[in-house]
């Protein structure tokens, strides 16, 4: 049925106007490769399955509490084997941890994830030396021994041909080195080493304070629907049989399997995923309704050439095809660019996100141009032929051959098709509006995340940890003293200005003075911390009372510091000070009452950086005497350099006590970027995207609109034949498009009402910025139709009546 | 206006077309009497400026060179809205593909001229709408589009269109091109009875005997005047 003929045809008619076959073609490809680029990106994040043999049945066992992921205690752990998941064919536990490598003259610190015995066999890795764990590794009593990760041997031990066997010290501690990892594992996650779990921390008789993350493989057919429900029904039964998990935590609301992907993205990924695909599919769709446009116009050019082959007897189907195949070269050609652009800005983003996160990834963002990519662009390329040929068809169809050829164009434009040109513009109109106010509200979001102010001055801060669980400070006292002393240390360093402790001791329920609630869950919630006393500039301001000092000792009153926000919200335009406020238990039964001594400004607390709710900036600080935690923070402010900064810093826990190792130093600003760090990249693709959706939407609706307004340039004639002026006619000209621009903003804002309804589910959106974004799009909707339709119908006026009577 | 000025007075009218630097001289000095009442009938050739000539006696385009006198009064430097103005007011056009609006209903296509006028009210619209449908025999559907209409319907709107608004000149360009004999002989008679009541039509024709029909006859050939024939029997209606 299609002819070589016809395909020649086609190419000539390309060629002759190398103009509009260019623009149709790119205007294509940039809004397929949006749509490709957003759906490599976000399959990779979310579904696409683990680089690692049978990659696609490897889950992690999460836990549920209040709607965050939550780790699996060792004892459910347990019972979870005991109880014999069937959908589940192989487990195992890991945590990651930072470990010493070498003695206190050369110290060393590296992630190292323990893992169960199994890990490797499970990644169906092989080690490139040596070998990988046995059972007998993780017995009681068995030696230490330690798996390098290719990196580690290369920069920390050269590459040693027979580093195997040799004995290393890890946080002090003779360890055997059994094997090397290839380059590039990362299996369960990005580690330095990787250690064994001690069977006897898997097997606990009770709850214990142990809990692991849970890798596992689901059993050949079975669903992860399957594993919910069996893993629901055993943790149900162990609780009901063990009571409570234990005194520290609340039961878990779920235990339920989840890719290694959507835990890091739980719970809004698959949503997020919808909305941004939606926004790229909304480009794509624009790009594809200009298209479709411009092939109408041209088809309609071309209405006295399909009526003399209509006359000549050209069949039904091979007209319809000689059609489309103009629309299939450029949407082929297009779709090629975009598929190659795509893949190179995938490929973009990989080596982007390598550097900013300096290796510190998840081993599956490897982004390229996939299998699933290439597929996806399989079904757009076809589905965008059909969306831009529907038109061009659809007019060729309607053809009255013998009327074309005997007036030629010379009658008023149809009736129908008047109607799809009407139709279009509303359509355009509704999409773009869409398109620029949800992408708008998108970047909105993506911006607030990346430029969040976190309430503390970062200049010149560093900030490191001290984990005195494994030291020989193991009592509250030797604790405090360590803590004191290690103060004393860093503030009596030439390079260091101001030093504080403090640590994050999580969400806690309180009730201000007598207060009551019926329902423990109807209780306020703050962030609990715990803080030495700051006579230098550091940490958060004192805005009324006074910060810790030496009153707040451990015998002496228990006293706290609020923030502005806490104290806002409680006692409004009263002073918080001397008022009182006890800290409740899960059952909430007050477990201690402290008086306010100090009001501090507001920091922002917790992950989520998109959501600012009442609990974002409400916390209580507890001084450091009173609530001594093992693990701390170091929070400096240096005067010099960074680098003495942070030599004194590590010189100062090892003039306290040389066995306690420092955690890594980190700049405070660059801990806060990297927090900030997907947001901003989210920004940046919103402003590249969104630039490309505004001018393909000035330029489709600019030519729409006037399209329209051409295709009516015979009634435009006939109505100054019989009298109309001017005036008259561009004014009903621009009130017919302004019904047009009223009912497109009308549906945009029905939809867009519903798609940012769901974004504000997990971020907060600003009700007046939305409305002043909305209200600015529509003017500048509006003002772009009207001005296309301004201008086309006064050109079209400027014409003598005859000449648009006779136009064609 | 006496009954010896002229409706329509043309003094050496001349239009020239340029398309990349090609002048076609489509009007070439056309001088030319039409009093009030008259029914005139244009014919020549293709290409001899017949339609040209009823385009520029209709104010629908601009002439090169000449001059044009409408009821007396000099149209040539008259501005757009006038023209419009005289356009809505005096003229009525038939045109050979009808050229109705498919948007819009018969009644509404008939009206659209009235529309354009500020003195007419919505009632007196109306008024005329009907009488000029039933004047064509075609108030049963007025409430139809174009495209559910034949090509003899259609005309017959496009007639009621331009008698609506009780035009002093209807200029009719091929009327009965796009129809069968039986809807040509309608609309002929109707342009007729137009004349009989006292219009003045001026009416562009390929065919001889509707050519015929008319008691003034002018042929042009290469944009000039060929011949002018006025037959005796048919008398101008004194204004």
């Amino acid at each position: 049925m299609l002819h070589i003929s016809d395909f020649k045809y086609a190419l000539r008619l390309l060629k002759k106007t190398p103009g509009f076959t260019a623009l149709t073609i790119l205007v294509l490809a940039g809004g397929l490769a949006i749509s490709l680029y957003t759906f490599g990106l976000l399959n990779t994040l979310l579904y696409k399955d683990l680089p690692i043999a049978d990659g696609g049945s490897v889950v992690r066992v999460v836990g549920e509490r209040k709607g965050r992921i939550s780790t699996v205690n060792a004892y459910l752990l347990s019972e979870i084997r005991a109880g014999g998941i069937r959908s589940l064919s192989e487990l195992g536990a890991y945590s990651a941890t930072t470990l010493a490598l070498g003695d206190k003259d050369s110290v060393r610190n590296l992630s190292a994830t323990l893992a169960e015995w199994n890990v490797f066999e499970f990644s169906r890795t092989k080690p490139l030396m040596g070998r990988g764990f046995v059972r007998e590794d993780s017995t009681d009593g068995a030696e230490a021994v330690v798996v390098l990760g290719y990196k580690v041997w290369q920069s920390a031990f050269a590459g040693d041909p027979n580093i195997i066997d040799r004995s290393i010290l890890l946080n002090r501690k003779p360890t055997r080195v059994v094997g090397v990892m290839p380059k590039d594992y990362a299996f369960p996650g990005s580690a330095s080493l990787w250690l064994p779990i001690s069977s006897k921390d898997l097997q606990p008789t009770g709850y214990t304070a142990n809990a692991y993350s849970v890798y596992a493989r689901l059993a050949p057919g079975a669903s992860h629907s399957q594993v919910r429900t069996e893993l629901q029904g055993l943790m149900k039964r162990v609780q009901q049989q063990d009571g409570r998990a234990d005194s520290q935590e609340e039961d878990l609301d779920g235990l339920f399997p989840l890719t290694f992907q959507s835990v890091q993205t739980y719970p809004e990924g698959p949503f997020v995923f919808a909305i941004l695909n939606a926004v790229s599919l909304f480009i794509l769709l624009l790009a594809c309704v200009n298209v479709g446009n411009m092939l109408l116009a041209r088809t309609n050019e071309r209405m006295r050439e399909i009526a003399v082959r209509v006359a000549l007897g050209a069949p039904r189907l091979r007209l319809l095809l000689q059609m489309t195949l103009e629309s299939m070269i450029i949407c082929v050609s297009g779709g090629i660019i975009a598929v190659l652009l795509a893949g190179w800005a995938l490929k973009s983003t990989n080596g982007f996100i390598a550097t900013v996160f300096e290796g510190n990834l998840p081993y599956w963002w490897n982004w390229g141009l996939d299998g699933a990519t290439v597929t996806a662009a399989a079904v757009f390329i076809p589905l965008m032929i059909l969306l831009v040929s529907v038109m061009p068809v659809y007019g060729a169809t309607r053809i009255n051959a013998s009327a074309l050829l005997r007036d030629g164009t010379r009658g008023s434009q149809g009736r129908t098709s008047g109607r799809i040109s009407r139709i279009l513009v509303t359509i355009q109109i509704a999409l773009i509006s869409v398109v620029l106010l949800v992408g708008t509200a998108m970047g909105i979001i993506a911006y607030r995340a990346g430029h969040i102010d976190f309430g503390i001055d970062p200049t010149n801060l560093l900030t490191m940890q001290v984990d005195l669980r494994d030291s020989s400070q193991d009592t509250p006292e030797k604790q405090l003293l360590f803590y004191q002393r290690l103060l004393g240390e860093l503030r009596g360093s030439s390079d260091i200005d101001a030093a504080l402790l403090t640590g994050n001791l999580g969400a806690s329920r309180f009730a201000v003075d007598d207060m009551e609630y019926s329902r423990i869950g109807d209780y306020p919630e703050a962030t609990l911390l715990v803080t030495s006393e700051s006579p230098g500039q550091i940490g958060t301001r004192l805005l009324e009372g006074r910060n810790f000092d030496s009153r707040d000792s451990e015998t002496g009153l228990k006293t706290a510091v609020i923030s502005q926000s806490l104290a806002r919200a409680y006692w409004g335009g009263e002073s918080a000070l001397g008022k009182r406020i006890r800290l409740l238990d899960e059952q909430g039964k007050t477990t201690e009452q402290r008086i306010v001594i100090g009001v501090v400004s507001d920091v922002r607390r917790g992950e989520n950086l998109l959501v600012t709710d009442k609990n974002t900036f409400a916390a209580i600080y507890q001084p450091l005497p009173q609530a001594i935690e093992p693990v701390l923070g170091v929070l400096v402010r240096h005067r010099g350099s960074a680098a003495a900064a942070r030599t004194a810093m590590y010189r100062a826990v090892s003039n306290v006590d040389a066995y306690v190792v420092p955690g890594p130093i980190a700049n405070y600003d660059d801990s806060q970027k990297k927090l900030t760090l997907v947001a901003t990249t989210m920004t940046d693709l919103f402003v590249r995207c969104g630039i490309f959706a505004i001018l393909l939407a000035m330029t489709g609706i600019y030519g729409l609109s006037s399209n329209t307004v051409v295709q009516r340039t015979h009634e435009i004639g006939l109505r100054r034949a019989v009298g109309a002026t001017d005036r008259s006619i561009i004014w009903l000209f621009l009130r017919q498009g302004g019904r047009q621009v009223t009912a497109g903003l009308l549906i945009s804002a029905l939809i867009s009402i519903g798609i940012l309804y769901l974004l504000s589910r997990f971020a907060g959106l600003g009700t007046l910025t939305l409305v002043v974004v909305g209200v600015f799009f529509a003017a500048l909707v509006t003002g772009l139709v009207m001005s296309a339709i301004y201008i086309a119908t006064r050109r079209v006026v400027k014409n003598e009546p005859s000449v648009a009577l006779r136009y064609e | 206006m006496t009954q010896a000025q002229p409706l329509i007075q043309l003094q050496d009218l001349q239009k020239s077309f340029f398309t990349e630097e090609v002048e076609t001289r489509a009007l070439q000095g056309i001088n030319l009497s039409i009093w009030k009442g008259e029914y005139v009938s244009f014919s020549g050739p293709s290409g001899c400026g017949k339609s040209t000539l009823l385009s520029l006696l209709g104010l629908l385009d601009v002439w090169t060179s000449g001059k044009y006198l409408l009821a007396g009064h000099d149209v040539s430097t008259v501005d757009r809205d006038e023209r419009a103005r005289i356009r809505n007011k005096e003229i009525g056009f038939v045109f050979q593909s009808f050229n109705l609006i498919s948007d819009l209903t018969v009644e509404e296509n008939v009206a659209l001229p009235l529309t354009y006028r500020a003195d007419l009210k919505k009632g007196e619209i109306q008024a005329l709408v009907s009488r000029a449908l039933d004047k064509v025999e075609m108030s049963h559907r007025a409430k139809h589009y174009p495209t559910q209409l034949s090509g003899g319907q259609q005309q017959r709107v496009a007639v009621a269109r331009a008698v609506a608004g009780n035009p002093s000149l209807i200029l009719a360009d091929e009327p009965t091109g796009n129809l069968d004999s039986k809807n040509a002989e309608i609309v002929t008679e109707m342009l007729e009875n137009l004349h009989a009541e006292g219009s003045t039509v001026c009416m562009v024709t390929h065919n001889p005997e509707t050519a015929a029909r008319a008691p003034r006859r002018v042929e042009l050939l290469d944009g000039q005047i060929a011949s002018n024939i006025v037959v005796p029997r048919k008398i101008p209606v004194a204004g």
